[in-house]
């Protein structure tokens, strides 16, 4: 096997595909997601909206994820239209509001969950700051992104030494004693948000990050055609699904 | 002489702290509003409560004017992001705004003024969560119909959120937000100042 050169190496990167778009145009897209998912309402066009989420996240070199999270979303609908003909009383109403809410959120969670990933953190500091953010906006964006998953981490392990000191190890011993719960999970989740902020601050700036001057990354980051192109055909795919929903098709109730 | 502008460490601490507050909003908020319309109300007043002790920790390791607004922007904007109410959003931008430029000057900051301005926060987040049901009824409950929720929980909603019960229920925010406060700082001089972390 041939040496790569350290160019190779640095191009060689993980991500294809829509993954190499520039950080600000999938924060259009996500927040142009935002919007117009709580205006749609149809079955029919809802589902459409999903499978464009799915087809842009697939070609984004995350398919397993867009995959996983069409099948959920295409069970958790057929549950609820399910529901509409059974009905027990109190347990109807809850699982109601809770498949709703969660249908409405599975087309962001998936797309803000790819976006997270997909994105270098450099890309996304150079990309802000080209966007002419100033420096109180971009770092505390940058860190909650970064430290999002972290949290998922932390939590595990408090969770499994909670586990080994026996202290509220079962789910209905956490449900049960709220206050307790609160105390042991979320101190030592804040002692270790501290202890992380502080070792982030140190590395960062020894990196330079306090200097206001301008940054320049590994990898290019430009907003071109190909963002351009692809706010586009967002926006057509949008008023698509718009006209689609006011007409009869709309209102076609798809699971039966 | 002391330092009032937020430097690199404050920003990303405000970060790290603002994510967990939002991620304590969603889990509380979506708890709430299973449970059915009578706590669906009071969500606001709970979320208020759990985020104190980690507003208290912020306000007392970044006593700088510019913290509290930065996290109210952030988490109105992701909110905006998850698709509530654009209320709920303003409301808490500018709350935090508020909370910061009335109360934090650049005096010395007592734990007096922290409590009155997270307080002053959670009340006017309260009041931009909940007041839509009331002020913009029709468009509201249209919204959350055609969302597929069913209609006895939009009457619920209806029931809970007539004049009495709304003053109540804003009153509440306030007290909520006074409550959080002290819960935090009660365990903040527990915990961390004696862990030496304050």
């Amino acid at each position: 096997m041939r040496k790569m050169t350290v160019r190779e190496k640095i191009n060689a990167v993980s991500f294809h595909g829509t993954a190499r778009l520039d950080p600000r145009c999938k924060l259009i897209m996500l927040m142009i997601l935002g919007l117009i998912s709580f205006f749609i309402n149809g079955d029919i066009p809802y589902l459409m909206l999903m499978l464009g989420v799915t087809i842009f996240v697939c070609f984004g070199s995350a398919s397993r994820w867009g995959i996983k999270m069409l099948a959920f979303y295409i069970v958790i609908s057929y549950l609820n239209t399910c529901l509409q003909y059974v009905s027990v009383p109190v347990v109807s109403l809850l699982m109601g509001i809770f498949g709703v809410t969660i249908l409405k959120m599975i087309p962001i969670i998936t797309l803000a969950r790819w976006v997270l990933k997909s994105t270098y953190m450099d890309e996304l500091t150079v990309a802000l700051e080209r966007a002419g953010m100033p420096l109180t906006v971009i770092i505390p964006f940058v860190v909650m992104f970064r430290y999002i998953p972290t949290l998922g981490i932390e939590y595990k392990m408090i969770r499994n030494t909670m586990k080994i000191r026996g202290v509220n190890d079962t789910f209905l011993k956490v449900i049960m004693h709220p206050f307790t719960t609160v105390e042991y999970i979320l101190v030592p989740l804040l002692m270790r948000c501290l202890k992380v902020s502080d070792e982030l601050a140190a590395s960062g700036t020894t990196r330079g990050m306090e200097r206001e001057n301008k940054r320049y990354c590994l990898i290019k980051v430009e907003f071109g055609f190909k963002e351009y192109a692809a706010i586009l055909v967002l926006g057509i795919y949008v008023v698509l699904l718009f006209l689609l929903d006011r007409s009869s098709v709309g209102q076609y109730a798809f699971w039966r | 002489m002391k330092n009032t502008k937020l430097g690199g460490k404050d920003l990303i601490l405000t970060g790290a702290l603002t994510a967990l507050m939002f991620v304590i909003y969603m889990i509380v908020s979506i708890a709430m509003s299973l449970a059915g319309p009578v706590t669906n109300v009071f969500y606001p007043a709970a979320v208020s409560i759990f985020n104190g002790i980690v507003m208290m920790l912020l306000l007392a390791k970044v006593p700088k004017r510019g913290a509290m607004s930065i996290a109210g922007i952030i988490q109105g904007l992701l909110t905006f992001l998850v698709g509530a109410f654009w209320t709920v959003g303003t409301g808490l931008i500018v709350g935090g705004l508020l909370a910061d430029f009335l109360i934090i000057g650049n005096k010395k900051i007592s734990t007096k003024k922290m409590i009155a301005a997270y307080s002053v926060f959670s009340g006017i987040f309260t009041f931009g969560a909940i007041s839509p049901m009331k002020i913009f009824r029709d468009a509201f409950m249209e919204l959350t119909l055609k969302n597929g929720i069913s209609q006895e929980y939009v009457d619920g909603l209806i029931k809970m959120t007539e004049w009495p019960m709304l003053t109540i229920i804003i009153v509440t925010g306030f007290v909520c937000g006074l409550i959080g406060g002290l819960i935090g700082l009660k365990v903040l001089k527990k915990h961390f100042v004696k862990a030496g972390l304050v």
